[in-house]
C-alpha cells in the first residue's frame, strides 16, 4: 500500500508537491500556534510543575475612606510583604508557598575592583526554590535560617558565575550587587524569559533586598505569590483554606477600612498567562474564542485547498477504483482506503511542517515568543525540551487527521460513488 | 471573446467552484487582516503631540544606607544636571505619563467647583484618564504646547504658578464637550478638581500628547499634575518612581553622550546616583518592538493566507492546462498566439477572483452590519473611504498571488508545441 501511495505521488508531481506543501504550511503554521501556546502552559523547567501552580499576580484592594463601593475605586499591583506574611505564608494545605518580585530588576553586578555589568535580580524566599525546580550545578539555595537572618547569599546563573569569576567555582565566593556585598550559595543553569516566574540572573533573598520595604501602600507592595499544590493534593482544599484565610485576614485588615478584592484569583498557570492587567478579570472565553477561529482558518483554507487537489489526483484514478468496485470492493472499503492512503500524504506533509515550526521557533524566537511590557538583560530564548513535548506530537497527529477528514473526506465520498459502467467506458465520471 | 471565456469558466464551475469557496474565505479573512493592519498603521501617522529630538533619558538609582537630608540631596542633582553645559532642561514626572513608559495607569478626577461635583472617569466615561505629575520643565523638554497654539513656555508657566495647579490636554475636554456639552475647553479654566482628597485648580489647555506611536490619539485624555520640586514629598518619589529626561540644545548635542558619561560621577549627589543616560530615540525604539512584534505574526498569518492562494491556484490550473493541453493546441494551431494562450488563462483567474470578491463583498457587508470587527474601538473610524480603501489592497493582493499562481502553468501551456499534443491524442 505504501508502495502504490508513493507511485501515485509521483505520477503526479506538480499535484503532489503541491499538496504536501500545502499540507506542510498548515501543520507548520498550527504548530507554531501550539508551541506560542506551549511555552505559556506546558511544563518544563525550572517551571515543571506548572500543573500545580496557583498564582496570585497582583492584589485588588480599596479602603472605605476612599469610596463606598470597592468595585468602583479600586488599587491593584502587586502586593506588600505584609499580606505575604499574614495571608499567605500561613497555607498549609499547600506543599510550598513562595513570594518574589513581580519583575526583576537590572542592577549593577561585579567583583570589587572591576568594571561591573548590569544583571537581572529578584528578591525571593526559600521555598522558591522548592516551587521553581532549578538545576543546581554546584552548590544549594540559600536556607530559611539565611533568609531568616538576612544573610546576604546569592543564587546565580551559569552565564553571571563566568563573568564574575571565569572558569574558577563560584560558590562561597563574593561579589557586589549595586554595592552591597554577597556571597554566592549555588550556581544554577540559566533560565529561559519564558519561564516568567523562575527567569533572573540572579536570586537573593528578599531580607537582604530593599523590595520588602518598597510598598506602595499597606497591601500594595512589589512582590507576588506562587503557591505549589501538593502532588494528589486537590486544588479546591486549597482554595477552600485561602478563602477562609483571607477572610479572617480581611477582618484584621478591616478596622483601618480596607477591603480586599480577591477577584478570580488564585489563578491556574493557564488562567494567569491570559491576565494582561492587575484590574480587569482574563477574558478565558475569549481567549478560547480566538484561539478557535484561529484554528479553524488554519485548518479550513488549506482544506479547500487540499480537496481539490486531492479530487485532481483521484480522477486519474476512476478506472482503477471502478475495476476494484467491480470485483466486489463496498463503497466503505473504497472509502477508508482513500482515506487512509491520503492520510500517509497528510503525515509526510506535517512532519514537514513539524520540523518547519521548530526551526521557525529559533529562528524567529523574537517575533513568535516576544513578551510585552517587560525588559531583562537576557534576550528570549528556547529549547527543545521547551518546544516539544509528548503532547504536542499528540496535537500535530490531531490536526493531520483533521485535515486529512477535511480534505479527503469529499473526494472520496465521491470516489466510492461514481457509476461502474461510465468510469469502466473510460468517461469522466469523478467529474 | 470576453463572453466566450466567460461562458468557459462558468461551464467549468465545478471544478471552479473550490477555488470560489476558497478565495472567498481567503478574501474576507484578508480583508479583516487588512483592516487589523491599517487600524495599527494608521496612528503612527497621527501628531505625537510632544517632540523626542535632542531628549535624552536619565537613568538613576537610589544609594541605600544614610538618608539624612537626602532630599537636598536629591534637588542638587537637578540642579547639576541642569547647570551641565548644553542641557536646556530637566523634565521630571510621575505615574508614566511620560512618552513611551508603557504605563497604562489611569484614574479619575472630580470637577469640584461645579454644584453637581461632575465626576470625569471610568465610572461614567468609556475612556479613562490619564493622570500623572510633572514638573514645569516637562512642557518644555517635550515641547508640548497649548490646545489653541500656545507655547511650551505657557503651559510651563500655566502649570508652575503653585503647587495646586495643574493642565488637561484639549482631547479631554473634548470628551466632556461630547459626554457633558460643555463648548469650550477654555471655560473650564480656574475650576478645581479633586485628587485623592487635594484640590487642584486648572490653568493651562495643552495640546493632545500621546503614549507612544502606535496608540489611537483620540483615546488618550491626560491630566497634568504640577510636579513641585521643593515638596518633600514629591521629592522622594525622584530615583524610584520618577522618570527623568534633559533636552540637549542641538548644538550641544554632537558627542553629548560622551562628555555626559566621561562626566557622570560630577552628578551624584546625596543618596541619589545618576547611572547612565539613553537616547529618547532608542527608548522609542524599545517600545515599538513590542507593539510591531504582534503585528509580525499578524503578517504571519496573511503571508499562510496568500501562500494558500499561490499553492490553491497553481494546482488547479497545473491540472486545467494539463486536461485542457488538446483545446489550447488545436487553438495554437489555428492560429492563436502563445501570448493569447497565456491571456486567456490570467483572464479566467481574474473572472474567478472578480465572482469571489463580489461574493466575499456582501458577506463583508453583513459582517460588519452586523458590527463583527475583531479587535480595536469596535465600528470607531470605518467609514466608506476606510471600507474602499481596505477592499481595494485586499483585491490587489490576492490579484497579485492569483498572477504568480497562473504564471506557472501559463508557461507551461505556452510552450505546448501543438503537432505533439495532437499526435498523443
Amino acid at each position: 500500500m505504501l508502495k502504490e501511495s508513493i507511485y501515485n505521488l509521483r505520477r503526479q508531481p506538480v499535484i503532489s508537491i503541491v499538496t504536501i506543501a500545502g499540507t506542510a504550511l498548515s501543520i507548520f503554521l498550527i504548530m507554531v500556534v501550539v508551541m506560542m501556546q506551549q511555552v505559556r502552559t506546558a511544563p518544563y523547567a525550572p517551571e515543571s510543575n506548572r500543573d500545580r501552580f496557583l498564582h496570585y499576580p497582583y492584589i485588588s484592594f480599596s479602603n472605605s475612606q476612599w469610596t463606598d463601593n470597592p468595585e468602583e475605586s479600586n488599587s491593584n499591583g502587586p502586593m506588600s510583604w505584609f499580606v505575604v506574611k499574614n495571608l499567605f505564608y500561613p497555607l498549609e494545605t499547600p506543599e510550598a508557598v513562595t513570594a518574589y518580585t513581580i519583575s526583576t530588576d537590572v542592577y549593577s553586578i561585579g567583583v570589587k575592583g572591576e568594571k561591573p555589568f548590569a544583571g537581572d535580580v529578584r528578591d525571593t524566599d526559600a521555598a522558591y526554590f522548592k516551587v521553581f525546580d532549578f538545576k543546581f550545578v554546584d552548590g544549594k539555595p540559600f536556607s530559611q535560617e539565611d533568609f531568616d537572618a538576612s544573610l546576604p547569599r546569592a543564587v546565580i546563573d551559569t552565564n553571571v558565575a563566568a563573568r564574575l569569576f571565569g572558569k574558577q567555582s563560584a560558590v562561597g565566593r563574593r561579589f557586589e550587587i549595586n554595592g552591597g556585598e554577597y556571597t554566592v550559595c549555588g550556581v544554577v543553569e540559566p533560565v529561559s524569559t519564558l519561564a516568567s516566574h523562575a527567569y533572573s540572573q540572579i536570586w537573593i533573598p528578599a531580607t537582604t533586598g530593599h523590595m520588602i520595604e518598597a510598598d506602595w501602600s499597606t497591601l500594595g507592595g512589589m512582590f507576588t505569590v506562587t503557591i505549589l499544590t501538593r502532588e494528589g493534593g486537590s486544588e479546591q482544599e486549597v482554595r477552600d483554606e485561602f478563602k477562609r484565610r483571607s477572610d479572617e485576614f480581611g477582618k484584621t485588615i478591616a478596622e483601618n477600612g480596607w477591603v480586599i478584592l480577591h477577584r478570580g484569583r488564585p489563578y491556574t498557570q493557564e488562567v494567569n498567562e491570559l491576565s494582561s492587567s492587575s484590574n480587569n478579570e482574563p477574558d478565558i472565553e475569549g481567549a478560547h474564542r480566538r484561539n478557535l477561529i484561529i484554528y479553524a482558518i488554519l485548518l479550513l483554507v488549506p482544506a479547500i485547498n487540499l480537496s481539490s487537489m486531492t479530487h485532481s489526483r483521484l480522477r486519474r484514478r476512476v478506472s482503477e477504483i471502478a475495476v476494484r468496485r467491480a470485483f466486489g470492493a463496498t463503497r466503505s472499503v473504497i472509502f477508508l482506503d482513500i482515506l487512509t492512503e491520503n492520510f500517509l500524504v497528510t503525515l509526510i506533509g506535517g512532519i514537514i511542517g513539524i520540523l518547519m515550526s521548530v526551526v521557525a521557533a529559533f529562528l524567529f524566537v523574537d517575533v513568535l515568543f516576544s513578551q510585552s511590557y517587560v525588559y531583562y538583560v537576557s534576550s528570549v530564548s528556547v529549547d527543545v525540551s521547551m518546544l516539544l513535548h509528548w503532547s504536542t506530537f499528540g496535537w500535530a497527529l490531531l490536526f493531520c487527521f483533521f485535515l486529512n477528514m477535511l480534505s479527503a473526506g469529499i473526494p472520496a465520498m465521491q470516489m466510492a460513488r461514481i457509476g461502474l459502467v461510465n468510469s469502466l467506458r473510460g468517461k469522466d465520471a469523478g467529474k | 471573446m470576453k463572453r466566450k471565456l466567460l461562458k468557459q469558466t462558468l461551464s467549468q464551475w465545478r471544478s471552479n467552484v473550490w477555488l470560489t469557496i476558497e478565495l472567498i474565505i481567503i478574501i474576507i479573512v484578508t480583508w479583516y487582516i487588512v483592516d487589523l493592519l491599517t487600524q495599527v498603521y494608521e496612528p503612527m501617522s497621527q501628531p505625537r503631540g510632544f517632540d523626542i529630538e535632542y531628549c535624552y533619558k536619565i537613568t538613576t538609582t537610589i544609594e541605600e544606607g544614610d538618608s539624612s537630608s537626602t532630599m537636598d540631596g536629591r534637588r542638587e542633582v537637578l540642579s547639576r544636571l541642569r547647570a551641565y553645559p548644553g542641557v536646556e532642561g530637566v523634565a521630571i514626572s510621575l505615574q508614566g505619563i511620560e512618552p513611551y513608559n508603557g504605563s497604562m495607569s489611569s484614574g479619575a478626577i472630580r470637577d469640584v467647583s461645579t454644584p453637581d461635583s461632575i465626576s470625569f472617569g471610568y465610572s461614567q466615561m468609556f475612556r479613562c484618564i490619564r493622570l500623572g505629575y510633572a514638573n514645569p520643565d516637562f512642557f518644555r523638554v517635550f515641547r508640548i504646547g497649548g490646545f489653541r497654539g500656545e507655547s511650551p513656555e505657557d503651559m510651563a508657566e500655566a502649570i508652575g504658578r503653585g503647587r495646586d495647579k495643574m493642565v488637561i490636554t484639549g482631547c479631554f475636554v473634548e470628551l466632556i464637550d461630547t459626554a457633558l456639552t460643555i463648548s469650550d475647553p477654555y471655560t473650564l479654566l480656574g475650576h478645581r478638581f479633586d485628587m485623592g482628597g487635594f484640590a487642584y485648580e486648572l490653568t493651562g489647555v495643552a495640546q493632545t500628547f500621546k503614549r507612544d506611536d502606535t496608540s489611537q490619539q483620540s483615546s488618550y485624555s491626560t491630566a497634568v499634575m504640577n510636579f513641585d520640586e521643593s515638596i518633600d514629598g514629591y521629592m522622594q518619589y525622584v530615583g524610584g518612581w520618577s522618570d527623568i529626561t534633559i533636552r540637549v540644545r542641538p548644538e550641544a548635542d554632537k558627542g553629548f553622550t560622551d562628555r555626559f558619561i566621561a562626566d557622570l560621577d560630577h552628578f551624584s549627589a546625596g543618596d541619589l546616583r545618576v547611572t547612565g543616560l539613553q537616547p529618547f530615540d532608542q527608548v522609542r525604539k524599545a517600545r515599538e518592538k513590542d507593539a510591531l512584534n504582534a503585528v509580525k505574526q499578524i503578517y504571519l498569518i496573511l503571508g499562510f493566507l496568500l501562500a494558500n492562494v499561490f499553492l490553491g491556484i497553481l494546482g488547479t490550473f497545473w491540472y486545467r492546462t494539463r486536461q485542457r493541453a488538446s483545446e489550447l493546441a488545436v487553438r495554437m494551431s489555428f492560429g492563436a498566439s502563445r501570448a493569447s494562450v497565456f491571456r486567456r488563462l490570467m483572464t479566467e483567474g481574474i473572472i474567478v477572483l472578480t465572482i469571489a470578491a463580489v461574493i466575499s463583498g456582501v458577506l463583508i457587508a453583513a459582517l460588519l452590519r452586523a458590527e463583527i470587527r475583531p479587535n480595536m474601538e469596535l465600528m470607531a473610524g470605518l467609514d466608506t473611504e476606510w471600507i474602499v480603501r481596505t477592499s481595494v489592497i485586499t483585491y490587489l493582493l490576492l490579484l497579485v498571488m492569483i498572477f504568480i499562481g497562473i504564471y506557472f502553468p501559463a508557461r507551461m501551456a505556452m510552450r505546448l508545441d501543438p503537432a505533439i499534443v495532437l499526435k498523443e491524442e
